[in-house]
């Protein structure tokens, strides 16, 4: 993930968005990547002694892309945005410790969105969440690809939630399983639950019931 | 371990405290030169990063310095201005007691206080960020943990120390000057004027530079130490503990060096 994301050196060949190489030894080219290509690891890494709005503004304030009161509207328009699909509050003067993981969960991928990147990845993209919840973030998923025109990359290990997700989103470009000594892309859902590699049925034994 | 053991080990011990040395010299300019070169001032939450920095180090620091540097004042200077009254000529002992409480006592006694209050506070709050992944959190959006973690708390420290170790001075000086006028004899009062007076300017250019890498040593271990947190929550107190003993070290050591070249 972090690979395709152009954050780790692939060991070979190159990682390339709309013809353009990602991996770029100059300062000023990483963070124009990074504002392109959001990535989002779990909900823990949220400034600790940030609230809730700074953590949200600051890329826009580091970037110099708002100033504090374009950056503090921006922020309360996507925390409303993101809140009302999930329909839950987050509360956004407060401490990210003073929340709970959904709520973690969504100010993360409101502070990956923020920047308006064209790509987004998001690691554990379902993990802590209830069956209702898995529901909704399915739903604000394809918000983001089809709303906010954002390609996204999801992992996750729950098979169920996939399945689910690929029948609300029409456009699923391609499913990838990390095999340990291999990547497997597939063309479809059928396709992949279908597959008779050995490494793969394990893994539907595994992980099919959640 | 044995008598031909020791010439080995006390070699390996010069060699990793050399290595440490020339890592954190190596940090520590890094991240100022990246600083000064993207101009990371007009960065707004960099900015911020600095300020809230320096109100933590600084003027959160300046009750306690102030309070130390009153109790130095009563304890210490005072009884200096008592005792070298009847040592010497009255300018002669406005200048000595004025060398040694602005360029030994004031640089050492804040040096402390901010190793044993942010020193520490600096390595637990970045080492927390680096255990709960809010670096990579940061890098990933494209933040340049120089730029808006290291750098600000390096430079926060350099001018703080400066300032507070010119508060820590005046207060010591005058108070000291107060208290031997009211605890033992009015006539130290006459000295309030030569005391300033006497502060060997031509040393002033030495105050700076040892107050400046005092600040530079202490923010800069502390961020070093915390960066090399790994994901063990032991490692934590691990660094805090090395930040605070090697800055200790450090300042003691610069602190001989330049004692030895002023004189």
């Amino acid at each position: 993930m972090l690979t395709l994301a152009g954050v780790d050196l692939p060991i070979k060949g190159r990682v390339l968005l709309d013809g353009e190489d990602l991996q770029k030894p100059d300062e000023k080219d990483w963070q124009k990547t990074r504002t392109d290509v959001a990535f989002v690891m779990s909900s823990q890494t949220l400034v600790s002694h940030l609230t809730i709005a700074q953590n949200l503004m600051l890329p826009l304030t580091y970037h110099g892309v708002a100033d504090p009161q374009q950056a503090e509207q921006s922020a309360l328009e996507m925390m409303a945005w993101i809140t009302h699909i999930l329909r839950f509050e987050t509360p956004l003067n407060c401490l990210p410790a003073q929340l709970n993981e959904r709520q973690r969960k969504a100010v993360s991928l409101g502070r990956a969105l923020i920047l308006q990147p064209r790509v987004l990845f998001v690691d554990h993209a379902f993990s802590n969440l209830d069956a209702t919840m898995r529901g909704r973030f399915i739903e604000l998923y394809v918000s983001i690809a089809q709303k906010r025109n954002v390609a996204l990359v999801l992992a996750s290990k729950e098979l169920k939630v996939l399945e689910q997700l690929q029948t609300q989103c029409q456009r699923i470009e391609q499913f990838i399983f990390l095999a340990k000594n291999d990547i497997l892309c597939f063309n479809d859902w059928q396709s992949l639950i279908d597959s008779e590699i050995a490494e793969l049925q394990a893994f539907k034994a595994l992980h099919a019931v959640v | 371990m044995t008598i031909t053991q020791i010439p080995g080990a006390t070699g390996r011990f010069l060699l990793s405290a050399l290595d440490y040395w020339l890592d954190l010299f190596a940090f520590v300019l890094t991240a100022l030169r990246d600083w000064f070169k993207v101009g990371a001032l007009k960065n707004r939450a960099n900015r911020q990063s600095l300020v809230t920095q320096i109100i933590f180090t600084g003027i959160g620091a300046l009750p306690i310095v102030g309070l130390l540097a009153i109790i130095t004042a009563v304890g210490f200077t005072s009884q200096m201005f008592v005792l070298s009254n009847e040592l010497g000529k009255e300018i002669d002992v406005a200048a000595r007691i004025s060398y040694f409480v602005f360029y030994e006592l004031a640089p050492l006694m804040t040096a402390l206080v901010i190793i044993s209050r942010s020193g520490s506070a600096i390595t637990v709050d970045i080492g927390n960020m680096k255990l709960r992944r809010e670096i990579d959190g940061l890098v990933l959006l494209g933040i340049d943990i120089d730029d808006y973690i290291v750098a600000p708390r390096i430079i926060a420290g350099t001018v703080c120390q400066i300032v507070l170790s010119i508060y820590f001075a005046v207060i010591a000086l005058y108070g000291g000057l107060i208290a031997a006028g009211v605890l033992f004899s009015t006539s130290h009062f006459l000295l309030i004027d030569d005391v300033f007076k006497a502060v060997p300017l031509n040393l002033a250019g030495w105050f700076l530079l040892k107050n400046a890498l005092f600040g530079m040593i202490i923010a800069g271990s502390a961020c070093f130490q915390a960066l090399q947190v790994n994901n063990d929550a032991t490692a934590l107190p691990q660094q805090t503990q090395k930040a605070i003993v090697r800055a200790l070290a450090q300042v003691f050591l610069l602190n001989i060096f330049f004692m030895v070249i002023a004189n």
